[in-house]
């Protein structure tokens, strides 16, 4: 167990290293001098003199080192255009980010669990079709279809909820104390979000939970006098959990696209609108920002999932 | 000799019926067919059989005998849709063939138990030793989690497992093959069961870890008046431990007897090569080990006439033709057998080849 | 009841559940289905009209109408109408598929030429070389693909050939992996020792016995990633950074679309629906596929 722990440990530096010059590169890979954008109608020495100031005529991987250690204070730099540190201009759209995220998965594992387990119950049956079918229809719908025949159906036409734009997502004051009107605004997004999720994982866990109902262990079960539901519960599920969990972890590189689509259409201040807008400006200190937050993000959640998958099987790590 | 009848069974000490002391397990006539995309496949077909309190029963037969699908259909663990079960189990007197989920579940692992045959996979590897244990302490005897956890750690030394704290806490992957069976026995006997199905228990296992875990059986079904049926594929092991035998072929049983006498005066051709066919201590070296030539028949397409034939080195003509039925022997009444030219018996024709049974 | 159905591939026999050994019979090919000849032929019939869509008898595309007007609903002349730019929606569909499909397929090349490669290599060769170059793709992997995506588009220029590379070296990682898998489980298999034993050169023994054995699930996955690229372009599209208006793409249309409340329904729905049927047969044919020919991997 201690060697799988290290292990994952040492992946994760591994990877968060390599992630953060991968960032840092992103960005100068780009073209153009970001003294140049900052004050266009500079004279090439005023550039030149600019370029010193900001630190980018040091070599490479010395601006990187120096980057990276301010990142480990937590000052991700400050805004080349707009002078705002980028750690608070990101702050609350992260937040507004992870509900989501959070949400959306949420909602996913809830419909998506039982609706696994039930339909392995009967495979072919007419639960099992209507949800196969059903998850395979949504797995082909992007997320940005959806959003549109959704926010044209519900808000255009039936006035369920209200259109984009008119119920702002609240910035300011504490995050509990605005914590209804978060879920509220969010609930339309994070079903959006939840759908192409379901489909995900309801395939995938479906179809261990029928190969694991087949397993020895569970005609055990039936023969020591256990009802159905408990052996689905508490015997099939947790064997079979193990692909959705580390999919689920794979899942969150994919939703950011996701993420992304809804906030456009939604008009909701998260990660995305602000790299298109530094990306206009360009304002390559906060792209390198963004980028970094959400490559973090990413890879934290996969080693988040990497350790708790042990405790749900103990076969892995103690084989 | 016709085969009109239906093989009824009926043991030595027969009891009329309307008797107040009914036997432990009377099944009869029992035919489990499952539904394949080949055709209907009839594992099980037509066997009947009974056991006393506290007798054991050894069913014998190659893989493909359907000894497996006998003893689970016997339990009524068959999966449901593509199967179906006919004829009858009396479990002391409640019929399980067509019982509701809800009756079957009250009985097994209370009064019916299962030992399944390979531990690695009939234990669930995500939960503790002890919680297994302990599930159905819970369940049926309806014990407090504290004391069923209690519970769960004396029947592991009862089976025989050091230290059985710790082990209680271990995951299946922790253990040897030989725990394992043992912690698939303290299940089975957990809630102190009155019939015991043992599922070729042994196989697979280290010989001297296989003496150990048939004591633990024997021991057990002593202590606890426990009756047991022991499914194998070698005649060796239910040598000694069983009261009665029944040989199995192709879904059929082609010979019962109690143990002794199968020994002594073996009849069907089958369980007289299945005989020659273990290896014996007291045997010279560089003794040839005979096999049974070719394969079962197909269970979906029968041959017609007895199954055995076409591998039998006594077969005759009506063999093939005609399936014979399971009769009493004439001087042993306990003793039967399905064979037109049984051995040790002169019979109008005498079948020619052979050895005669040592 | 507990209606635990033993998994029933064509053929074998179900008693395999009850634990006896019966001779399990060869399973019979799984067919392809009539459904899977559909999905095959809405692809063709797809690849047909983008490609011939210049002979084709729709109005030229680009073309504004300015006296049948905006967003006019579908009539016999303009058969999905008009968008709000007056321009025949019909049209715009075509050749946006067109730009789908090109964009799909060249991206896929790109992604199974060096995924592919770079995977039998890494399998075959293992060793540090394997260690890196696999640790290199699941680093690729955990990156959040579209925020390179959109910095690189926007600062290199958004042009079809560009979203092209880009989007097809994105999806090298998951060939990779895929790749690398199947050539692993081929890899250590006896005939592979036996040819290499008899002196074969690396490159002999990765294609002719390697690579007909990686083939099939190679297939399946190759037309998932047609699928994913697609995908990524109609987001991309949305967004408004696909290849740059005027020139059509599904993803711009619906884009489009979502924004104005004026929209005829024609307009709102055909370029979805055509995404939506496109992914179906893409994603049914491949996992049709892999099923019928991937035996090693059971489930995903």
């Amino acid at each position: 167990m201690t060697r799988y722990l290290l292990q994952r440990v040492a992946a994760l530096i591994g990877i968060l290293v390599l992630v953060s010059i991968g960032c840092f590169y992103l960005v100068h890979l780009l073209p153009g001098n970001p003294a140049a954008s900052i004050c266009p109608q500079c004279y090439p020495a005023q550039i030149l003199a600019l370029d010193k100031q900001l630190g980018l005529d040091k070599p490479v991987y010395e601006q990187y080192f120096i980057w990276i250690g301010n990142v480990f204070h937590g000052n991700l730099g400050i805004g080349t255009k707009s002078g705002v540190p980028v750690s608070t201009l990101i702050g609350s759209s992260y937040k507004l980010d992870i509900e989501l995220i959070v949400l959306s998965q949420l909602m996913a594992f809830l419909i998506a669990i039982p609706l696994s387990v039930y339909s392995a119950r009967r495979p072919g049956g007419v639960l099992d079709q209507t949800s196969t079918s059903t998850s395979f229809a949504l797995f082909c719908l992007p997320s940005f279809i959806v959003v549109v025949w959704a926010v044209n159906l519900l808000t255009i036409h039936w006035s369920f909820f209200k259109g984009p734009g008119t119920n702002p997502y609240p910035t300011g004051g504490s995050w509990l104390s605005n914590i209804g009107t978060n879920l509220w605004v969010l609930t339309l997004p994070a079903i959006v979000l939840a759908l192409g999720s379901i489909a995900i994982y309801f395939r995938l866990l479906r179809s261990e939970m029928v190969f694991t109902l087949q397993e020895e262990y569970i005609t055990a079960a039936r023969s020591k006098g256990l009802t159905t539901n408990r052996i689905l519960w508490r015997h099939a599920l947790r064997p079979s959990s193990i692909t959705m969990l580390t999919s689920a972890g794979n899942n969150i590189a994919f939703l950011i696209t996701g993420l992304f689509i809804v906030e456009v259409k939604f008009a909701l201040p998260g990660l995305g609108y602000d790299l298109i807008q530094a990306i206009a400006a360009p304002d390559y200190v906060t792209i390198q920002g963004i980028a970094l937050v959400a490559a973090v993000t990413v890879v934290v959640a996969n080693f988040a999932i990497d350790l708790i998958t042990p405790f749900i099987d103990p076969r892995i790590a103690r084989a | 000799m016709s085969t009109s009848a239906p093989e009824t069974l009926v043991t030595g000490d027969a009891k009329s019926e309307g008797q107040a002391e009914h036997k432990l397990l009377e099944v009869t006539d029992l035919r489990t067919t499952f539904h394949t995309p080949r055709g209907p496949l009839v594992a099980v077909d037509g066997v009947s059989l009974s056991l006393e309190r506290g007798e054991t029963l050894g069913i014998v037969g190659e893989s493909g005998s359907g000894k497996t699908v006998l003893s689970r259909s016997i339990m009524g663990l068959i999966p449901g849709r593509n199967t179906q079960l006919s004829g009858s189990v009396l479990f002391d007197g409640v019929e399980l063939v067509g019982a509701p989920e809800s009756l079957l579940r009250s009985i097994w692992g209370a009064r019916i138990a299962m030992v399944f045959q390979d531990p690695m996979t009939s234990l669930n590897p995500v939960h503790r030793i002890g919680r297994q244990i302990a599930e159905t302490l819970r369940l049926h005897l309806k014990l407090s989690k504290k004391l069923a956890a209690e519970s769960a750690v004396t029947l592991l030394a009862q089976v025989g497992i050091p230290s059985p704290e710790l082990r209680a806490r271990n995951y299946p992957v922790e253990l040897s093959g030989g725990m394992r069976q043992r912690v698939m026995i303290a299940i089975a006997l957990a809630c102190g069961p009155q019939l015991l199905l043992a599922d070729e228990p042994t196989t697979g296992l280290d010989v001297t870890i296989q003496a150990q875990i048939l004591d633990l059986l024997a021991e057990a079904q002593s202590m606890r008046h426990m009756a047991m049926i022991f499914v194998t594929h070698d005649l060796g092991i239910v040598a000694t431990r069983t009261d009665q035998i029944m040989v199995m072929y192709s879904g059929r049983a082609v010979e019962v007897a109690p143990t002794r006498q199968l020994f002594a005066n073996v009849r069907m051709p089958y369980t007289e090569a299945l005989l020659h066919s273990t290896p014996r201590i007291g045997d010279p070296s560089h003794t040839r080990l005979q096999a049974i030539d070719g394969r079962p028949p197909d269970l979906v397409h029968r041959p017609v006439g007895c199954a055995f034939a076409a591998r039998c080195p006594y077969a005759q003509e009506k063999c093939r033709e005609e399936s014979p039925p399971l009769i009493a022997d004439a001087a042993e009444p306990d003793h039967f057998y399905a064979c037109w030219y049984p051995r040790g018996t002169p019979t109008p024709a005498q079948a020619q080849g052979g050895t005669s049974v040592a | 009841m507990l209606n635990v159905d033993p998994v029933v591939s064509d053929g074998e026999v179900a008693v395999a559940a009850a634990g006896e050994q019966l001779e399990i019979l060869e399973a019979p090919k799984r067919p392809l289905g009539f459904f899977f000849w559909c999905c095959v032929g809405w692809m063709f019939i797809l690849a047909i009209v983008t490609i011939f869509a210049s002979f084709l008898p729709i109005k030229p595309v680009g073309t504004f109408y300015y006296n049948v007007g905006r967003d006019a609903t579908p009539s016999f002349a303009h058969l999905l109408g008009t968008d709000e730019l007056t321009r025949d929606v019909l049209s715009r569909l075509i050749y946006g598929g067109r730009v789908s499909l090109v964009i799909g397929l060249a991206g896929t090349a790109i992604g199974i030429g060096f995924g592919g490669v770079l995977g039998m290599m890494s399998a075959y060769v293992r060793g540090k070389f394997d260690a890196a170059l696999s640790f290199a793709m699941y680093v690729v992997l955990a990156f959040p693909a579209i925020i390179a995506v959109i910095c690189l588009l926007e600062f290199w220029g958004r042009s079809e050939w560009h979203i092209i590379v880009i989007l097809g070296l994105f999806s090298v990682p998951f060939i990779f992996r895929v790749v690398r898998a199947s050539t692993l489980a081929c890899a250590t298999k006896e005939y592979v020792t036996a040819a290499r034993s008899q002196g074969a050169t690396t490159g002999r023994v990765l294609a002719k016995d390697i690579f007909p054995n990686v083939i099939p699930s190679l297939i399946a996955y190759t037309v998932f990633t047609f699928g994913g690229i697609i995908t990524t372009e109609g987001a991309l599209g949305f967004l408004g950074l696909s290849v740059p208006t005027p020139e059509p793409s599904w993803g711009t249309m619906i884009g489009e679309a979502s924004g104005d409340v004026t929209v005829t329904l024609a307009y709102v729905l055909a370029p979805a629906i055509a995404l939506f049927l496109t992914l179906v047969a893409l994603n049914y044919a491949g996992e049709q596929i892999r099923l019928r020919f991937d035996t090693s991997e059971q489930k995903l």
